[in-house]
């Protein structure tokens, strides 16, 4: 019993050390990353912003995968007894949906813009206990050559 | 149309809770929640046992079949006899049968419907008839609190709440609500060993040596007390001394020697 105990609070620091160190250190590379794309123009309009002189199309996409830690998912399973929104999990998705677009954005870098943006997300194993909690974010659009 | 270049704004879609904090205060809430539905439980549960009709445990025990080879278990007339003249001092609810196992380990325990199991292994330990009375009484004492059924009652209780939180929470859960379990049933021994004090200065009129067997069993092992279902020989037997200068009951009688079983 003393056995389970220790196992549990060390997967659960285990858990928080490492999940927030990774946040960090992600969230520290978005914000550097989107300074940096941030003059390409992607909208989710239908049309270009100037629809005269296209030379070229392509379609563009970024995925990531991004994994729940052991704290997190423990956190949202408190907030599921009681209710409320899971915050744990929102942070994970925030991050998951700009990495996704960055991804995007980073495979079409010459592009003089990106339209029609769209962004798609499913889990990838339905989150119980013992299985892998996953979240995949899909972005894509058309990048627009002139 | 101008195209606005922007970053996202950060104060939108990231949660502002410090999820350590929150963590820290849902389990709180939690562990609270299952402190009064314990409670609540384990009152309703005790009321209804201390109530529950002798013949009604019976046909209960008649239901559920033990995790024991009951067939292994042998009478014997000495321990009738021990029985029976613990039985007129302890008024119990039950008739009282008395069955010797062949267990190695030194153990005796109380099950529902009035049967009382000594194993081999506690046979052996024995010096004299006194020790085995005082470990008899003891048991008694579990059936005259009803403890037998308290016990399955809060085994029952821990299940439930178990299955209602899911496996999820599984260790830590389990962990809190077995020590709670124990201190019960520590004070459950507790009270026993007293009744047995009792119950045996009622029957044979001294209560010689009745703590010799639980001062050969100490190992001084106080470390893992916290978790366990019984106190330590130690304290059992100070409180067990003390009850015996309070009552002034009589240690200096001869001790009666054991019996062939």
């Amino acid at each position: 019993m003393i056995f389970e105990i220790s196992v549990f609070l060390t997967l659960l620091f285990i858990g928080y050390i490492s999940g927030t160190l990774i946040e960090k250190r992600h969230y520290k590379s978005i914000r550097e990353r989107e300074e940096e794309l941030k003059t390409l123009p992607t909208t989710v309009l239908k049309k270009p912003l100037q629809e005269d002189g296209i030379k070229s199309c392509k379609l563009v996409n970024g995925s990531v995968v991004i994994s729940i830690d052991y704290f997190k998912k423990f956190l949202a399973m408190l907030i599921n007894f009681f209710g409320g929104n899971i915050s744990s999990y929102e942070t994970l998705l925030d991050r998951a949906r700009r990495e996704a677009i960055l991804r995007l954005k980073e495979d079409a870098k010459d592009a003089s813009e990106i339209i029609n943006l769209r962004i798609e997300t499913s889990s990838i194993t339905k989150n119980t206990m013992n299985s892998v909690g996953a979240v995949e974010v899909l972005a894509f659009g058309t990048a627009i050559y002139r | 149309m101008k195209y606005n270049a922007s970053l996202p704004d950060d104060k939108v879609n990231i949660p502002k809770d410090n999820l350590l904090f929150l963590a820290l205060k849902l389990l709180f809430s939690l562990a609270v929640l299952i402190a009064i539905f314990y409670v609540v439980l384990k009152f309703t549960l005790d009321t209804i046992v201390t109530h529950l009709p002798v013949s009604y445990e019976k046909k209960l025990t008649s239901l559920v079949s033990f995790d024991l080879n009951i067939t292994d278990g042998r009478s014997s007339k000495y321990l009738d006899e021990i029985t029976e003249t613990l039985s007129k001092c302890a008024s119990l609810p039950y008739e009282v049968k008395t069955f010797i196992i062949s267990e190695n380990t030194p153990n005796a325990f109380a099950l529902p419907g009035g049967i009382m199991y000594i194993t081999e292994g506690m046979l052996k330990k024995l010096k004299n008839q006194n020790e085995l009375v005082a470990i008899m009484g003891h048991e008694m004492g579990h059936f005259k609190n009803r403890d037998h059924l308290k016990g399955f009652g809060n085994a029952m209780i821990v299940s439930v709440i178990s299955l209602l939180l899911g496996e999820g929470y599984g260790g830590i859960l389990n962990a809190s609500l077995n020590i709670s379990n124990a201190k019960f049933s520590q004070s459950a021994e507790f009270e026993s060993d007293i009744f047995a004090l009792d119950v045996m200065q009622c029957a044979y009129g001294n209560v010689t040596d009745a703590t010799k067997l639980f001062a050969r069993l100490d190992k001084g092992e106080d470390w893992r007390y916290f978790l366990a279902s019984h106190p330590t020989f130690k304290d059992r037997i100070d409180r067990m001394n003390n009850h015996i200068l309070e009552q002034n009951y009589n240690t200096t009688d001869e001790v009666i020697p054991l019996k062939k079983f």
